[in-house]
């Protein structure tokens, strides 16, 4: 009885298989050789492709969008101003700019003086104070909202005056007095508008808590118009949408007053 | 398989290194057939085999940076092969096929004339086998691992490698003894 052995039978598959040779498929070397192939085909990857296509058509619409925003104020406050401009005549900046350091020059002098001609001034100013005022609040209902606008409007009024009485007064250089006092009026509007743009942004007050709020952020320092590009109502903590606006198309859920 | 005379298999290896191509395309024509007969027996079939050698041959081009001259090129190559076959196998770990005991009898007394079966004979049964067994059978009788280094890489016991082996063993065998009675009958006939 001849019980073949473990070992026997092991090494008897050993030695069947010590020297096999199985020839390969003829494309098996194309295979390989494509995948050793480094895949330099595509120098960017499709998701980069598309990340970049998405951050342009944003940088664009946000360009195009604050520019016709930018463009709409300008032609406005250049409206405004119009009126106060035309009566006086010359209304230049370098005009302003001008007269400007003479008065301050003259204010320590002119001391006595300032006091007696004070209440006509303040007449004056006092009418300045609407001038100034009317067009402020004209833009403030024509809603073009936002800060900027209106701190532009503001700045743009305080030169307004000086121009007059620039233009009235230069002669004998008591501007000054009416000069401290309409920026003190012009100071007015650009609380108020303050008081307004602080109300619109008390979610940054409050810091970055969330997604949405990082979102809003990041809007608020881009996009400067009243309906934001995009905002999330942050107050609970799952931020949801409440407003988009992309020119025309516009979504909001709050109720403009 | 034709071979350029004029360069040793050191030759190929140095230019493999360099990663130039036409010497990658030579290493493999020139090992790539030893390397296939190796894969099959990990295989179940040729498909799969020649998967296992396209990916063995990228990790060998991949890897021959790290290859320090200690012990044969091919060995190497062929060391490459068979842990591919083996990531493959317990990348795709099938449920394994438990052959039910009473499928291995007990051999009968009469030795075998193996010079009769062929390497694609023995092949066959080697690939028929479930793939646990012929994992460990190939590993053991064929590439001399150890019970130790087989249940370590496979993940399984010592002991679930030595009894899988012995029931490697008894299966082939009976496959073997079938066959021999086929062939005993085919030649008597």
């Amino acid at each position: 009885m001849h019980h073949m052995q473990d070992k026997e039978f092991d090494q008897l598959f050993k030695d069947k298989f010590e020297d096999a040779q199985i020839e390969p498929s003829a494309n098996l070397w194309a295979n390989i050789e494509a995948e050793l192939a480094p895949k330099r085909k595509r120098a960017f990857p499709v998701y980069w492709m598309a990340a970049a296509v998405a951050l342009i058509t944003l940088t664009a619409a946000l360009l195009v969008f604050n520019k016709e925003e930018g463009g709409q104020l300008q032609g406005r406050t250049a409206d405004v101003i119009k009126p106060a401009v035309s009566t006086e005549e010359k209304g230049t900046d370098t005009l302003v700019d001008q007269v400007k350091p003479i008065a301050q020059d003259k204010a320590p002098v002119e001391e006595g003086v300032l006091v007696s001609t004070s209440p006509a001034k303040s007449s004056l100013v006092a009418e300045d104070k609407k001038a100034a005022q009317a067009p402020e609040q004209k833009s403030l209902k024509n809603n073009l909202g936002g800060m900027q606008p209106n701190q532009v409007i503001a700045h743009l009024n305080t030169k307004e005056p000086i121009v007059k009485e620039s233009a009235a007064e230069l002669p004998k250089a008591k501007v000054d007095p009416a000069d401290v006092i309409v920026m003190a009026s012009a100071d007015v509007p650009v609380v108020t508008g303050d008081a307004i743009i602080n109300e619109n942004d008390v979610a940054d007050k409050r810091g970055i808590r969330n997604m949405g709020d990082l979102i809003n952020f990041v809007v608020e320092k881009v996009d400067k118009r009243e309906d934001k590009l995009i905002r999330f109502d942050t107050d609970d903590d799952n931020s949801s949408l409440i407003g988009i606006n992309i020119g025309m198309i516009k979504f909001s859920k709050k109720k403009h007053k | 398989m034709i071979l350029t005379q004029s360069y040793t298999i050191t030759d190929l290896m140095e230019g493999c290194k360099a990663g130039n191509r036409k010497m990658q395309e030579l290493l493999y024509k020139q090992t790539a057939s030893k390397m296939l007969a190796v894969c099959m027996r990990y295989a179940r079939d040729r498909m799969e085999a020649e998967d296992v050698l396209q990916q063995g041959y990228i990790k060998v081009f991949q890897k021959i940076g790290t290859y320090q001259g200690d012990g044969s090129f091919e060995g190497w190559i062929r060391r490459i092969m068979v842990n591919s076959a083996i990531e493959s196998y317990r990348k795709n770990l099938r449920t394994l096929n438990v052959v039910p005991i009473e499928d291995a009898y007990e051999q009968p007394s009469q030795g075998f004339n193996f010079s009769r079966l062929g390497m694609q004979d023995l092949l066959g049964l080697i690939q028929k086998l479930s793939d646990g067994y012929r994992m460990v059978f190939n590993m053991y009788i064929i590439e001399g691992y150890s019970h130790k280094e087989i249940a370590d890489t496979l993940g399984i016991s010592e002991g679930a490698s030595k009894s899988q082996l012995s029931r490697a063993r008894a299966i082939l065998r009976d496959e073997i003894i079938k066959m021999e009675g086929i062939n005993y009958a085919s030649h008597a006939g």
